[in-house]
Order: C-alpha cells, then sequence, then structure tokens
C-alpha cells in the first residue's frame, strides 16, 4: 500500500539526512518508526506527505507515484503531525463540518464522536477547553472521516496520559483493522511496540529491521 | 465556488470575527476618524469665527486710518478660505496667510499648529493594523503545526493563501473600510460646518475607497509575507519595516532630499532677500527723483513747496515698492516650494501611502497644481490690495481684480468679505482616477510577487 524507494534528502547540499530509506507498509499493517533525536523520522514524513521534496528516489500510494501524482496520492492519505493545537477559537462542531466539506464527505452527526471516546457535547465546546487527549482524538477523528488508505502518524502518544494513550491506540488499531495502512514514527517504543506488525529504525539515513530488547547501533 | 474552496473561506472568516483583531481595528479606526474629524471641524469653526472677528475689527480699522504708515504692523485681513473637503484633508502646509506686509509669506501659527488631519491618521494607522492582523495568516499556521493537517486535506497550496489572502487580507480591510465610515457617519451630527461643502461628500466616498485599496495592499504583503517567514516574529519585523520604510522613512528621507534642491529660507535669508529686493527697487525707481527732491528743497518758496509734494509721492512709491517687492519674493518661495514638492512627490510616487494621499488630496480639489494656482491667486490679491491701500493713502473698501476689471466693497461689512476670496480649486476627477489606477497596479503587483512566494509554502 505504501511504498519507499531509495528515498535520499538533505536541507543542504552535502548534508544527507535520508540516504537512500526504503520501506514498504502493506495493507492493514501497522509500521513502527524508530529513532534518535535528528535521526530524520519527521523529515522523512514531511517527504511521505509531499511538503518536502527529495533529491532522490519515488513514493508509491496505493499503487500512485506521489510526486508525480500529488493530487491523486494525496487523497488517499491521512496525517497526523507531532503537536496539534488545532484551531481554538472553533468549536468541535465547525471543525468537524470543515474538514467533511474539505474532504467532500457527508457531514457526520454529533453521536459520531463518540467512537472515538469523545463526548457528543464537546460538538458544540471551543477547542480551546479541550485536553491534549481530546485534540488529538478529534485531530485523528478529523483526517479519518474519509477513511485513508496510508495513515501517517507522527509522534501520536507524547504528552498523553497512559489512558488516553490507550484509547488513541485502539482507534489506530481499529483504522488498520479496516484495510489502512499504517506508519508510526515515535519515541515511545515500550507504548507502541504491543500495537505494530512490524518495527524498523531509522539510523544513519537509513531504515533497518528492528525487534524489541536489540540495542541500536 | 467548490465546497472545499468554501469550506476554507468560512474558517477563515470564523477566525478572523473571533479575534481581537477584527473589533479593535473596527474599533479604533472608527474612533479615530470620529476624534480627526470632530478636531477638523473645531478648528473649521475657530477659523470661521476669527476670520469674522477680524473682518469686523478691520473693516472699522481700515476705516479709520488715514494712510498707509497707520496700518503698516497691523493684522488686518486673514485669508482662510479652505474648503470641508480640505479640512478632512488638512495639508499641513496649507496657508491661514494674514495680509500683513512685512510677514506675508509667513503663515500665522493657527495654520503651523493643525493638529494630524484624519486622512494623516489613517495613513499611519490602516496599515500597521493590517500588518498586525495578516502577519501570522500562514505562519502562524505552521507554529501551530495545524499548517499540515490542512494541506493534508486540502488539494493545492495555492487555494489556502488563495483563501488567506481572500478573507484575511480582504476580510480586515473591508473591516478597516468600515471602521472609517463608522467614525465619519458617527461624526456627522457635530461636522456641520463641513457638511455644507459640495465637495465634502465626494472626498468622503474616496476616502473610504482608497482606504479600502491601502489596506488591501498592506494585507496582501502581510500574507506575502507570512507565507515566506518561518517564525511570527519574523512575518512581524518583516513587516514592521515594510510599513516604516513605506510610510515613514521613504517619504520622508526622499521629500528631505528633494528639499535640499529647493530649500525654504530661513527668517534671516528671508530678511536678507527681501532688504536686497527692496534697495534694487527704490535705487532704481527712487534715486532720480530723491536727487531732484534734493535740488529742488535749496530753491525758493515754490520750489520747496514741489518738493514736499514729490516728497510726499516717493513715500507713495516706497509703499509701492514695499508691496511689490514682497509680493515677488513671496511667489519665489511659493515656486521654491511647489519645486520641492513635486521633486518629493515623484521620489515617492509608488509609495501606496503616497497614492493614498494623492487621492484623497485630489478628491478635495487640493492637487499640487491647483493648489499652487489658488495660492499665488491669494498673494496676488493681497498685493493689490496692499498697493490699493498704499496708493489711496486710506482705505475704504476691498478690492478684487477680475481679469482687467476691478470691484471694490465697503470694507466695514464683514459679510462681502467671502466674495473676494478666490474660490477653491475644483477636484480633479482624472487625477482621482489616475491616482486610484496607481494604487490598483500597486496591489496587482503586490498580489502577483505573492504568487511567486507560493513555491515558499515549505513545511517541516
Amino acid at each position: 500500500m505504501l511504498e519507499v524507494r531509495h528515498l535520499r534528502f538533505g536541507y543542504r547540499a552535502g548534508e544527507e539526512v535520508l540516504s537512500g530509506v526504503s520501506l514498504r507498509v502493506e495493507e492493514g499493517e501497522i509500521f513502527g518508526l524508530l529513532g534518535p533525536n535528528g535521526s530524520g523520522k519527521s523529515t522523512l514524513l514531511g517527504c511521505l506527505t509531499g511538503f518536502l521534496r527529495p533529491w532522490e528516489g519515488e513514493v508509491l500510494v496505493g499503487g500512485l507515484e506521489l510526486y508525480r501524482n500529488p493530487r491523486q496520492a494525496r487523497q488517499l492519505m491521512a496525517y497526523l503531525p507531532d503537536t496539534t493545537l488545532l484551531w481554538e477559537q472553533l468549536t468541535a462542531g465547525e471543525l468537524v463540518e470543515l474538514f467533511a466539506d474539505l474532504l467532500q464527505v457527508a457531514r457526520p452527526a454529533p453521536r459520531e464522536l463518540a467512537s472515538f471516546g469523545l463526548p457528543e457535547e464537546v460538538w458544540w465546546q471551543k477547542v480551546k477547553s479541550f485536553s491534549k487527549g481530546m485534540r488529538q482524538r478529534l485531530a485523528l477523528f478529523l483526517v479519518t472521516l474519509r477513511v485513508p488508505r496510508v495513515l501517517l502518524l507522527d509522534e501520536p502518544t507524547t504528552g498523553l496520559d497512559p489512558q488516553g494513550a490507550e484509547v488513541f491506540l485502539r482507534l489506530v488499531r481499529s483504522l488498520a483493522a479496516q484495510g489502512t495502512a499504517v506508519l508510526v514514527v515515535t519515541h515511545d517504543v515500550f507504548r507502541l511496540a504491543p500495537v505494530c506488525h512490524r518495527l524498523g529504525l531509522l539510523q544513519a539515513g537509513q531504515v533497518v529491521p528492528y525487534r524489541l530488547g536489540e540495542v541500536a547501533g | 465556488m467548490e465546497r472545499a474552496t468554501r469550506a476554507l473561506w468560512r474558517k477563515e472568516l470564523w477566525e478572523l470575527s473571533r479575534g481581537w483583531v477584527f473589533w479593535v481595528a473596527l474599533g479604533l479606526l472608527a474612533a479615530v476618524t470620529f476624534t480627526g474629524l470632530q478636531v477638523a471641524a473645531h478648528r473649521h469653526r475657530e477659523e470661521q469665527r476669527l476670520v469674522q472677528e477680524l473682518a469686523t475689527a478691520n473693516g472699522t480699522r481700515l476705516q479709520q486710518a488715514k494712510t498707509w504708515r497707520e496700518l503698516a504692523g497691523e493684522t488686518f485681513l486673514l485669508f482662510a478660505p479652505q474648503s470641508a473637503a480640505a479640512r478632512l484633508v488638512q495639508l499641513a502646509s496649507w496657508p491661514a496667510y494674514a495680509a500683513r506686509p512685512q510677514e506675508l509669506p509667513t503663515p500665522l501659527p493657527l495654520a503651523q499648529e493643525l493638529p494630524p488631519s484624519p486622512v494623516q491618521l489613517l495613513l499611519f494607522f490602516v496599515p500597521l493594523f493590517m500588518l498586525v492582523g495578516c502577519f501570522d495568516a500562514v505562519v502562524g499556521e505552521k507554529t501551530r503545526r495545524t499548517l499540515p493537517l490542512l494541506l493534508g486535506v486540502v488539494g493545492s497550496r495555492k487555494t489556502l493563501v488563495a483563501a488567506k489572502m481572500a478573507v484575511r487580507a480582504g476580510g480586515l480591510a473591508t473591516v478597516a473600510t468600515l471602521g472609517v465610515a463608522c467614525g465619519l457617519l458617527a461624526s456627522l451630527p457635530w461636522t456641520a460646518p463641513l457638511l455644507g461643502d459640495p465637495s465634502f461628500l465626494p472626498t468622503c466616498l474616496v476616502l473610504l475607497l482608497a482606504t479600502f485599496l491601502l489596506a488591501l495592499v498592506f494585507g496582501l504583503a502581510a500574507v506575502g509575507l507570512s507565507v515566506w517567514a518561518e517564525q511570527p516574529t519574523q512575518a512581524l519585523f518583516a513587516g514592521l519595516l515594510a510599513y516604516v520604510l513605506t510610510t515613514l522613512v521613504l517619504p520622508q528621507g526622499l521629500a528631505s532630499v528633494a528639499r535640499l534642491a529647493a530649500p525654504w529660507p530661513s527668517p534671516a535669508a528671508l530678511e536678507e532677500q527681501s532688504g536686497r529686493l527692496l534697495a534694487e527697487l527704490y535705487r532704481q525707481e527712487g534715486e532720480e527723483r530723491l536727487q531732484v527732491v534734493r535740488r529742488w528743497m535749496s530753491g525758493g518758496p515754490d520750489l520747496q513747496r514741489w518738493a514736499q509734494e514729490e516728497l510726499g509721492r516717493l513715500q507713495r512709491h516706497y509703499a509701492d515698492a514695499v508691496s511689490h517687492g514682497l509680493g515677488q519674493l513671496a511667489e519665489r518661495f511659493f515656486l521654491q516650494e511647489h519645486r520641492a514638492r513635486t521633486a518629493a512627490k515623484a521620489l515617492t510616487a509608488l509609495l501606496p501611502g503616497e497614492l493614498f494621499a494623492r487621492a484623497v488630496t485630489a478628491a478635495a480639489g487640493l492637487d499640487e497644481e491647483a493648489l499652487l494656482g489658488y495660492r499665488l491667486q491669494v498673494l496676488h490679491y493681497t498685493r493689490q490690495l496692499t498697493l490699493f491701500l498704499a496708493q489711496k493713502q486710506q482705505a475704504v473698501a476691498f478690492i478684487s481684480f477680475e481679469g482687467s476689471q476691478a470691484r471694490t466693497t465697503d470694507a466695514a461689512d464683514p459679510s462681502q468679505l467671502p466674495q473676494f476670496l478666490p474660490s477653491p480649486p475644483k477636484p480633479r476627477w482624472l487625477a482621482v482616477v489616475g491616482a486610484l489606477s496607481g494604487l490598483a497596479l500597486w496591489a496587482i503587483l503586490l498580489a502577483l510577487g505573492t504568487v511567486v512566494l507560493f513555491g515558499r509554502l515549505a513545511v517541516r
């Protein structure tokens, strides 16, 4: 479903951050990508979403090459950034309607928030009154209004309490069960590992397979 | 319009209407316009009263005076014939001159201590509000990390930035214009003296249109900077720098440079030049007669009587020389000032603030050429009046010259005064259209520049 081939990228000439990254995430699979700070995890996600243009390599989303067909490929993807503050002045309901219109899907009813662990009354509340966990779940609800073929998550459990993280990961699992390929970039290896089908380590600009308990070289 | 585009516009509108900038811009611009107009109306009333008082007092004094010398040193007539629209624009250098021969080119304190006009205040505030309101339009989404979220669902980056420009810049420009309109409307009950002028309404309409365009130009520029910047502070500082450069430093700096070429003389230089000019006039036309008088004074009684009469004529000639000399001097300085202004305008012609001021000034009928002509007319009248009084040695009437025709009226009747003041120049609509076209051109250029910035919409 998501295939990355020999991706090379750097912010300046001669300073390569990604040195030929290759990986593949199958339909219904959750792939956990680990790596130390500054290893290029967020940069890789930037390339996968098309916000950054790699020097070399290609990204296939559902068989479509991302950089040649950005519009069509993006319609198959959803991306949740690491820190989602959302728009504080808007209510949850307004945001849901906004994203439904942007994604060109039917507007959901307030009660549908419950499936993401959000009480119905938050529909009419401004986002500035939400906790971090509520924002994260609302953001996931927003980007998955149209069930994506590929979901990219950047540090999704950072700042969440154990209960909030558990609820969030359950939602991710249910999306994978519907056939979505999920790529999770994280530090939180112990919380994410049980959820992921496979793990990879981004090291020296390349992704290598990783098993829990291994010591990163 | 597509559903997604409509949704983006709606989101921007929600954000704008719920932010503090919206209400502060509306309230403060209304307050600025209201206060500015109140001050203008107050000054207008005060000046009218002063003109009437001076006309009455000087009419009596003119009647009582037997010779020109008795009038020398008196402030005997004030020219302050400003239109209501001119009050709105309030050019700081527009003269309220007293026709006092030895101080002819010196504006009265009334003209020198004028507070800033509504137009000058708006020129200062509107761009500032637009920059403060729009600088974080895109970069704010970057720092909130909501930009990747939005771009993930919006098909095109251009759609996103276009929505920001249309709603944030266009919306806030509309708010600024509404604020000014509210200020104008709220001040109507207290601006009766200004309302009677037919040029007031067109000037207000042009003021509103020019405010919208000025706001739009700075709004679009701020959104463009917001696309370029990586941090909100970066966009804010770049915006403030652009504001300071285009609104304060460049116009003032280039005007100063232009003035170097045609400097306004210092009082000492004025006195020196005035003395030289008078001495020259006196030497050329008076010296010969003085020699004759001196010869006659040494003769018999008849010759001495003729000499006495000739001396009287010589005194009148001196008064004539004073009048002509100062008049020519003042004309020369007006022309110098005009040259400096024209050069400054040419140097700053494409700045948004300059176009804004030029549009409103032209609508008020105060474009530079007409203004100069008007001032020279006033000066001409002053000179002719002084000459007349000097020749008659007795002030009985005002006199005006229309082409080759002279007209006189009782000086004691203040109601006659306005008839002798030249009418303010009429609005030159071509100049208004020209100025607005220039502003529109600027807006288009800035919009194109911003389109080029679209490529900078990178997210990390």
